[in-house]
């Protein structure tokens, strides 16, 4: 992977490498809930543009993407890391090192030229590794891919557990307005690698962004680059052919608070191309925090908000405190929701799962738009992205599968 | 309004933790009226029907360019409840005797023949809610507008209860909204029959009368749903070459009470092909969460539930908070969390109407730029939280009651 000058852009021009396991598993998936397969970059947003979704019996959406900075406080909570690459890999030194890498697939000469280049402390908690920027700037595509989801697996390797996710190869739009200098924009060019699911990419050194500052207003200002999210501003454009009923039902489900119908006929006389944001007919819930970080005292009872909390109370008027850990959350599932299939509704819960484990969950709200909260911190707003990209974000292994669970109220009509 | 505690009372211990709470606030909520009524020039005849003229307007300022257009709201299915299609025209009167209404109307300068005729065919009865008079379709339409306003003055003075039961005022002050809901033209034409003025305010006070006319049970759906809905705007915020993003920043922020917009509005002003941003991704958390929404029974409490000023105060919080409905608290926290200012209204500042002859309190809504408002009106279920114009709000306001404004604005936080 090298940087591409391209028209004065950066743009992360990667290796047209492609596990074909992972994508057709990945197809598999998406053909079962009826979306477009096509997870290629082309597709993806590469810059600031309006982009339109096909007709469905939502109608017709166009959207766009807009970066979200979390307040100025939330920064100054953050510990700032060191600006040392560290690799927490299991107690036992060298030896354990070189064989959990071997074991992650990496080529002998590689894990030589990497041990061969950092400094290794064993302890009797762990090994830690600390590589020297050039080991770390100049470790192969392939293999930064690899190592980095073999650290990912082990404790202590933050920054590769949770990468940062770009859903986009061109950097400079995806920094557009941060402030970040262009030489970090430039690294992370360099850094940056593709996710498991081919889709996108994950981004993990941050130490090493910051050790390549030249002052602490530097180091801030990349942090809130790094920490900046994207989230898609989503219209509902529609006329007097296209409002048919199935677009008036598929919008009104289970809504108790407001009339939808009468809202967009008022648009239709006001205007012949009707055009609604989407957070109007979002419930309330989801449309107070649409776009939004979690307030500290959204923690007040200890925990933040995270997706099944954000899943579970999309329709609710009164949010309830339940987490993806919460012990009644299997029984919840078990007896609100019940699994489904296509085509999805709006408000269909998705599932997505590695092995055995649910790694993630989002609501389904038309076409391959999701309404989704990617982590449990108050650096993850509530957001409206695509589903490849959510999947993309969260599948850190590559095999995720997805299922669908609908609300039982929600097919009766009758949500509380 | 403030909240009146008064309505719900007598009915809590009896009906609490029971679906007909739940009912029996609705149906007792949805009539309290958002207006004060008061006596109206007789001569006047309700306004007819004016085609909306439908396009987006334009104002500009320190806040930008917003372009907006009205919408109407209507409440939905879930609003609507079995006691609003009640097709018995009655008159309630409190605990009187009949001499002294028959007196009274008489006073009121309704016609000799519609006296005679309620003589002749209206029926008295003394029920536990006191004296009522069940009337028939030809005293109906017997009945003049200066007679149906006079009485309806009465009876916002003398019976409240009942005013707030079975009289509607028609926002916006014309029957816009039974065109925008493509009403039967036999409908529209009973609305107007009966339909009053009282100052600016245009009411009807016969919605058993016209339900009783009308057949078909879809119609008179409609006619119910136009009856109660509410004007509000959509609006959006111009963002192009020419906007000037700092000012635009700054005022939509108000001075750091609206967080988290700065990077939002600059990104979507960098995008190309977009230069409208609904306002609805401005707004507070609060507002954003109820906008063109309806009242939820989970924010209503044994003896109150929204209103104005519950909507009010609570524009810049992050969450909506059940303190505020108790009216004592409400008072006590616009002391300590706001302060009164001069001058033009910012951004999220509070205008308090109080009545000009005692200083009671009429209404509150929140400013948010040129003429457009944020205002939930009166506790009503059937009344949304609506972003609208200012002329709108006070269509159901301006009767004869004088009111001075007072503008609040809330502390920011050290």
């Amino acid at each position: 992977m090298k940087l591409s000058m391209w028209t004065g852009f950066i743009v992360i021009k990667s290796p047209n490498k492609m596990n074909s396991r992972l994508i057709g598993a990945l197809h598999f998936a998406v053909l079962l809930l009826g979306l477009s397969p096509d997870f290629s970059l082309a597709q993806s947003l590469s810059g600031r543009d309006v982009i339109r979704t096909p007709a469905g019996p939502w109608g017709v959406m166009e959207y766009y993407r807009v970066p979200l900075e979390a307040p100025e406080e939330y920064l100054r909570l953050l510990s700032v890391p060191s600006q040392r690459a560290e690799w927490d890999f299991p107690v036992g030194g060298e030896p354990t090192v070189r064989s959990s890498m071997l074991e992650g697939g990496l080529d002998p000469a590689e894990i030589d030229r990497i041990v061969k280049g950092s400094s290794i402390i064993k302890s009797l908690e762990n090994t830690r590794v600390f590589p020297t920027d050039e080991t770390v700037l100049s470790l192969p595509h392939a293999s930064r891919m690899l190592l980095y989801h073999l650290l990912s697996t082990f404790p202590g390797n933050r920054f590769q557990a949770r990468p940062v996710y770009i859903d986009s190869e061109n950097l400079s739009a995806w920094f557009a307005g941060s402030g970040m200098p262009r030489a970090a924009i430039e690294d992370v060019s360099i850094l940056a690698y593709r996710t498991p699911k081919d889709h996108g990419f994950f981004f993990s050194d941050i130490p090493l962004l910051l050790r390549r500052t030249l002052s602490s207003s530097d180091e801030k200002t990349i942090l809130k680059g790094i920490y900046r999210r994207q989230g898609l501003m989503v219209r509902l454009r529609f006329d007097r052919e296209s409002m048919s009923e199935s677009l008036v039902n598929y919008w009104s489900a289970s809504y108790k608070y407001k009339a939808v119908f009468p809202i967009l006929r008022s648009i239709l006389e006001a205007r012949e191309d009707g055009a609604i944001d989407i957070a109007h007919l979002l419930p309330a819930t989801a449309r107070q925090s649409l776009n939004r970080f979690p307030d500290p005292g959204d923690g007040i009872s200890g925990r933040y908000p995270d997706w099944f909390w954000t899943c579970y109370n999309f329709f609710r008027f009164v949010p309830k405190n339940v987490y993806a850990d919460s012990p009644e959350m299997t029984e919840l599932l078990a007896s609100e929701f019940q699994p489904s299939l296509p085509p999805l509704q709006f408000g269909d819960m998705i599932l997505i799962t590695s092995g055995a484990k649910i790694i993630h969950g989002c609501i389904h709200i038309a076409d391959d738009l999701v309404y989704t909260k990617n982590g449990a911190d108050v650096f993850s707003p509530w957001v409206i992205m695509k589903l490849p990209d959510v999947v993309a974000y969260h599948d850190l292994s590559g095999d995720s599968t997805l299922s669908v669970y609908r609300h039982l109220d929600i097919q009766s009509e009758n949500v509380p | 309004m403030l909240t009146q505690p008064f309505l719900f009372r007598g009915f809590f211990t009896v009906f609490c933790s029971s679906e007909r709470f739940f009912l029996l606030i609705l149906a007792l909520a949805v009539f309290v009226s958002e207006a004060p009524c008061a006596a109206i020039s007789s001569d006047e005849a309700p306004t007819p029907i004016v085609a909306s003229e439908n396009k987006a307007r334009r104002i500009s300022g320190p806040y930008g360019t917003l372009e907006y257009y009205p919408v109407t709201l209507e409440p939905p299915e879930s609003h609507l409840w079995a006691a609003l299609y009640e097709e018995r025209s009655y008159w309630n009167f409190g605990p009187r005797e009949i001499s002294v209404i028959q007196s009274l109307l008489s006073s009121l300068g309704i016609l000799p023949e519609t006296l005679a005729l309620i003589d002749r065919e209206g029926k008295w009865d003394i029920s536990p809610r006191g004296l009522e008079l069940t009337i028939t379709d030809a005293i109906v339409e017997s009945m003049r507008p200066e007679d149906r306003s006079a009485l309806a003055h009465w009876l916002r003075l003398n019976n409240p209860t009942f005013f707030a039961k079975s009289v509607i005022n028609l926002e916006g002050g014309d029957f816009g909204a039974f065109e925008s809901a493509s009403v039967a033209p036999e409908t529209m034409a009973l609305v107007k029959q009966v339909a009053f003025r009282r100052n600016n305010v245009l009411s009807i006070m016969d919605r058993a009368y016209i339900l009783n006319k009308i057949a078909d049970q879809n119609e008179k759906k409609r006619f119910i749903r136009a009856a109660l809905a509410t004007r509000g705007l959509f609006v959006n915020l111009i963002l192009d070459e020419t906007s000037d993003l700092n000012s635009i920043i700054s005022y939509w922020s108000a001075q750091g009470r609206n967080k988290e917009i700065d990077s939002f509005i600059r990104g979507v002003a960098a995008t190309s092909g977009v230069t409208r941003l609904d306002l609805v991704q401005i707004l507070p958390s609060v507002p954003r969460r109820y906008l063109y929404g309806y009242t939820s029974l989970s924010d209503v409490g044994p003896f109150n539930t929204p209103d104005c000023f519950w909507a009010a105060l609570q524009f810049f919080q992050r969450k909506a908070s059940p303190r505020l409905i108790d009216s004592t608290a409400c008072v006590q926290h616009l002391e300590g969390e706001f302060q009164e200012v001069s001058g033009p209204p910012e951004f999220g500042d509070i205008v308090c109407m109080f009545k000009k002859d005692d200083n009671s309190f009429l209404h509150a809504y929140v400013h948010i730029a040129g003429d457009i408002v944020f205002t939930k009106n009166g506790t009503s279920f059937a009344r949304p939280f609506v972003l609208t114009e200012k002329s709108d709000m006070l269509s159901v306001y301006l009767d004869e009651t004088e009111h001075v404004d007072r503008i609040y604005r809330h502390k920011i936080s050290e």
